[in-house]
């Protein structure tokens, strides 16, 4: 009997010790990327990336491995699939029901295709409907909407992640002070920064200076394809966000007679080059041909206007950020600012256990432990800040504009679509916007059904 | 009786089938188990491409195409046509086993590639992805399914598998190793039902005949060849043969001595064994001139008298060849260097092709097209031969009478190629090209060819000599932009007056230029509008043209240099030289 009870007690500590051992196996998390991406628990030290160079961030980055890793119970992996790979795996392995990778890393070009044909996991079906990542207030991870409100293609709030991609307005703000005018940040501050405001200053900025019947300062000047989707978010539309073409709205209507009506109107808007438009609208600021002009910090850090690389600034004038105005079916609370370009974390349907999966990719985002300070660190974002301005506050303002504006994202395809609309033609008169909308509108659905894969 | 006699039928009836069957089973998958793999081969021929080595290996269980590659991207071009006769136009789908090499540290890494269709005589070129990703599907079956461009048969039509990404080289992580190889096992073409279509292994796949490569090289005009001089050695072995008295006579000054070779890393130079100064190498180092097939090295009179003297009488009598490595030559001459010569916009004159007797005429009426193409700065371009390589032009029914055009030598003579210009034509029948009659003839003193004519705006690229590689310059973009990359010290250094900017490139409508993005004149494009020499393949830019756009002082050009053309392009790579 003895024995009996000592085999017993033998076999049960045994399948306990089974059914633990079974338990604890820490799941593998694999992370499918179109690049090389550092640190995971494949790597046993932090020099196998070779870019690093002992920053102490990367140094966090690399420590927060394995505490992902004991909170989450699992490892984890990425996987650089490339881009063709990334590709065809979404379309084949999420398709038959076993996706090769628990994350797809990835463009959105490849992510929003896979989200409007159901490859993604909604988190809005596995997260708590509170869940501040849903509700937008997270800190740590926010998501892109490509225009259905799914909650599918997640990326890191970062301020580098966010300011990057903005194309404000920008100003010469001595050009407005010596024309009396008021600031307009103040007029952003009152909510009065319309475009009816905006066309009265682009009025009183062109100018004929020499008297030579020439003009030679206008109110505004740039290249369409840098402020043709912020002239869009401000009246609250878009062209190809959804399956459907936008182009023929009322709404991008409007936007369309603005621009128009700026120059063939009001006679307020630089001449656009027929060749080489956008090298030279991109410079006209820095000759200062113009009031207003789109602006962006790749574009002023190229120019290197304020000395950022070279120590010596160029520009002896500021050039201050402001939104864009609000059209008439804009709205200043809901407008987006910023088209939507990062790229993107995506769970695709079929994932076990997608909120697990969930954690383990915030957890490896928040590897500051939620310490903003840490992440955001302006000293890294030295470059964001320093080429914009000379001054330190207007750095600061600048910035601001530029983070405010990256808050408010929109899905917009119209720069993707494998041609290019004709809004300089337009702008010259080439069309009126009813034949504009009618001549392109079914090549934009074609391109846009392209781009979904339909 | 009757039984044996049935037996007898059906036997025959069954070795009747069996003999059917045997003719009728044809191979509907290229396998290479018998190690055949004629009916493919690699295609050199892009800027990009990679000289691969093929064979057969054991892979994954059978035999597979081993693809080993060396440096860039490797293009297998197949036999389609030989392969699939008249179902050619039936192919819907090609599959394909494709495994790729672990990294050095036995990982997995990641490679993608495409699979090309070429059709309309090469003219419309298709692309569509193949991938393999993950470890655990490496090797894989890849499949590609064509999207309204299909095959012709009889149409010179092709197809190509290349390897285009590589996750272990984009690593960084392996400095100057090889990209990774790759297997491919099992090709399939398929209908649209997906089956397999019948191949004709017994296909055999030829190399395009492509023009020679003569980047970076002058083009040699009345080029005498050493005979006997097809010798090889190997690293740091010389071999050769005596100098023939018409060789030496034809090594003057603003001579050439081309060598066509080949050998392991590209090296080429020469040696003068018994020359009066000593046993002497010319132009070791790198300091020949190559061509980017590195399979052709241009030494220049002068780089041979910096080392031996003027007086050819004291080189001694043989001429010699080495390199670094193990190496073939299979060719020298010397002649006379002159410019390439490259035709942009070019205007084709339709159907010229005719020959003719010494100082006998021959050609055809004019084309509208090819009068209105006739413009200031540009020369009509005639590909031709003749025994004493004269060639010029005719306009016998000119109001200003019967008039030979550029004769006596007036024509330029580069190669097979002579070139007679607009105002050549101007200076003889005037301007009004209503007056110059309705045909254009050719003749030559001696008996002649000519095999086209065309006209265009001609420009001048140079040979090249004491290139400096801007290392790591290779990138594209799309039309209008650029891209480009920080200089470095060594091109800096190598910006002085007299050099050129080269580029090794491709680009849709052939043109290339480069922007100075950080000049302290300004953003600046330099060379664009046409005024780079390009030939489609190599573009020249003079540091004159950049001094013109941003000023004497190299250092206010800013710190990068960059690429840009009316069309989407490609760069493979970028140098700083001399005029040879």
């Amino acid at each position: 009997m003895k024995k009996m009870t000592a085999l017993f007690v033998a076999l049960v500590m045994l399948l306990s010790v089974c059914s633990f051992a079974v338990a604890e196996e820490p799941r593998h998390i694999l992370i499918g990327t179109t690049w090389d991406m550092y640190w995971d628990s494949t790597h046993e030290s932090i020099d196998v990336n070779p870019y690093y160079s002992g920053k102490e961030t990367d140094q966090m980055i690399f420590e927060n491995v394995k505490k992902v890793e004991e909170e989450n119970n699992v490892t984890f992996e990425y996987v650089n699939m490339l881009y063709a790979g990334a590709q065809e795996s979404i379309n084949t392995s999420i398709l038959a029901g076993t996706p090769d990778v628990d994350i797809y890393t990835v463009g959105l070009a490849i992510g929003a295709p896979a989200v409007a044909n159901g490859y993604a996991v909604d988190l809005r079906d596995v997260l708590p409907a509170d869940h501040p990542v849903l509700t937008g207030e997270d800190p740590i991870m926010t998501y892109i909407d490509t225009g259905d409100g799914s909650v599918s293609l997640l990326t890191a709030n970062n301020k580098e992640n966010i300011v990057g991609s903005t194309y404000p307005l920008s100003f010469n703000l001595q050009m407005i002070q010596d024309a009396n005018l008021e600031d307009p940040r103040d007029l952003v501050e009152r909510g009065e920064w319309t475009w009816d405001k905006f066309r009265e200053y682009c009025k009183a900025l062109t100018k004929d200076t020499d008297g030579d019947g020439t003009i030679d300062v206008y109110g505004f000047g740039g290249w369409p394809g840098d402020y043709m989707p912020n002239i869009l978010m401000s009246n609250g539309t878009y062209i190809a966000a959804t399956a459907t073409e936008n182009l023929s709205s009322p709404e991008v209507a409007e936007c369309l007679q603005f621009v128009q009506d700026l120059n063939l109107v009001d006679g307020v808007m630089y001449p656009i080059p027929e060749e080489n438009g956008w090298d030279i609208c991109r410079v006209l600021y820095r000759d200062q041909k113009v009031a207003f002009c789109p602006n962006a910090a790749w574009i002023m850090s190229s120019n290197d206007d304020y000395g950022y690389q070279s120590g010596t600034p160029v520009l002896d004038f500021d050039m201050v950020f402001v939104p864009w105005p609000v059209g008439p079916s804009g709205n200043a609370e809901t407008n987006k600012h910023k088209v939507a370009e990062s790229s993107c974390f995506m769970i695709p349907v079929g994932t076990e256990d997608p909120e697990l999966v969930f954690n383990v990719l915030y957890d490896i985002q928040n590897w500051f432990n939620g310490d903003l300070s840490i992440r955001d660190d302006e000293e890294a974002l030295d470059w964001w800040y320093g080429v914009t301005a000379k001054d330190i506050d207007l750095q600061d303002h600048n910035f601001e504009v530029m983070y405010q504006m990256g808050l408010k994202q929109q899905y917009e395809m119209v720069s993707n679509l494998g041609f290019e609309l004709p809004f300089r033609e337009l702008i010259a008169g080439d069309y009126t916007v009813a034949q504009f909308q009618e001549t392109y509108k079914q090549q934009v659905q074609d391109a846009i059904d392209g781009l979904m894969g339909n | 009786m009757k039984k044996v006699l049935s037996w007898l039928l059906m036997a025959v009836m069954l070795l009747s089938c069996a003999a059917l069957a045997e003719e009728t089973v044809a191979a509907t998958v290229i396998d290479f188990e018998d190690g055949n793999f004629a009916m493919l081969g690699m295609n050199t021929a892009s800027g990009d491409a990679d000289a691969s080595v093929l064979t057969v290996e054991d892979y994954n269980g059978s035999k597979a195409l081993h693809v080993d590659v060396k440096a860039k991207v490797p293009y297998v071009a197949l036999n389609v046509e030989g392969l699939l006769g008249d179902n050619l136009e039936k192919v819907r789908s090609i599959s394909f086993d494709v495994g790729v090499e672990l990294g050095s540290d036995g990982k997995f890494y990641a490679a993608s590639g495409k699979v090309y269709t070429l059709t309309d005589a090469g003219e419309t070129k298709v692309g569509y992805d193949w991938s393999v990703y993950l470890e655990r599907k490496n090797p894989k079956t890849a499949k590609v399914t064509l999207a309204d461009v299909f095959f012709t048969n009889g149409a010179g039509d092709t197809l190509m598998i290349t390897k285009e990404s590589d996750a272990f080289v984009d690593s960084d992580k392996f400095p100057g190793e090889e990209p990774r190889d790759i297997w491919i096992d099992n090709i399939q073409f398929l209908d649209e039902t997906g089956a397999a279509l019948p191949l004709d292994l017994t296909a055999v796949w030829t190399a395009p005949v492509t023009g020679v490569d003569l980047s970076n090289l002058s083009v040699l005009s009345g080029a005498v060849a050493l005979e006997g001089m097809a010798v090889e050695g190997g690293a740091w072995g010389q071999n050769g043969v005596e100098m023939t008295e018409e060789f030496l006579a034809a090594l003057v000054p603003g001579s050439v001595i081309e060598i066509s070779y080949e050998s392991e890393d590209g090296s080429m130079w020469l040696v003068f064994p018994d020359s009066a100064a000593g046993w002497m190498r010319v132009c070791d180092g790198g300091k020949a001139t190559t061509n980017n097939s590195k399979n052709i090295a241009q030494i220049t009179y002068e780089q041979i008298a910096a080392v031996l003297g003027e007086d050819t009488s004291t080189w001694g009598a043989r001429l010699q060849c080495e390199a670094a490595t193990n190496w073939k030559v299979y060719s020298v001459k010397v002649g006379t260097k002159g410019p390439r010569m490259a035709l942009t916009n070019a205007v084709e004159f339709a159907g010229f092709a005719c020959e003719g007797g010494a100082w006998g005429q021959n050609g055809f009426e004019f084309t509208q097209e090819v009068l209105d193409a006739l413009q200031p700065g540009t020369a009509l371009e005639i590909n031709f031969e003749s025994e004493d390589g004269s060639m010029w032009i005719v306009l016998p029914d000119s109001a200003a009478g019967w008039m030979r055009v550029a004769e006596g030598g007036a024509a330029t003579i580069i190669g097979d190629k002579a070139y007679v210009t607009y105002e050549q034509i101007v200076e003889k029948c005037g301007e009004d090209k209503s007056t110059w009659g309705a045909r254009l003839q050719c003749e030559a003193a001696t008996n002649w060819k000519v095999f086209s004519v065309k006209v265009g705006t001609v420009k001048q690229l140079v040979g090249l000599k004491d290139k400096v590689d801007f290392a790591g310059f290779a990138c594209e973009g799309g039309a209008w932009g650029q891209n480009g990359f920080e200089m470095t010290p060594e091109i800096i250094a190598a910006l002085v007056p007299g050099s050129i900017v080269s580029i090794s490139y491709e680009s849709e409508d052939g043109s290339m230029w480069i922007v100075m993005p950080d000049s302290a004149a300004g953003w600046m494009r330099v060379g664009d509008g046409g005024k780079a020499a390009c030939d489609g393949s190599e573009a020249q830019i003079t540091y004159e043209q950049i001094v013109e756009m941003c000023g004497e002082d190299v250092s206010t050009w800013g710190a990068r240099m960059q690429c840009e053309s009316a069309t989407n392009w490609k760069v493979y790579s970028v140098s700083v030289a001399q005029a040879q």
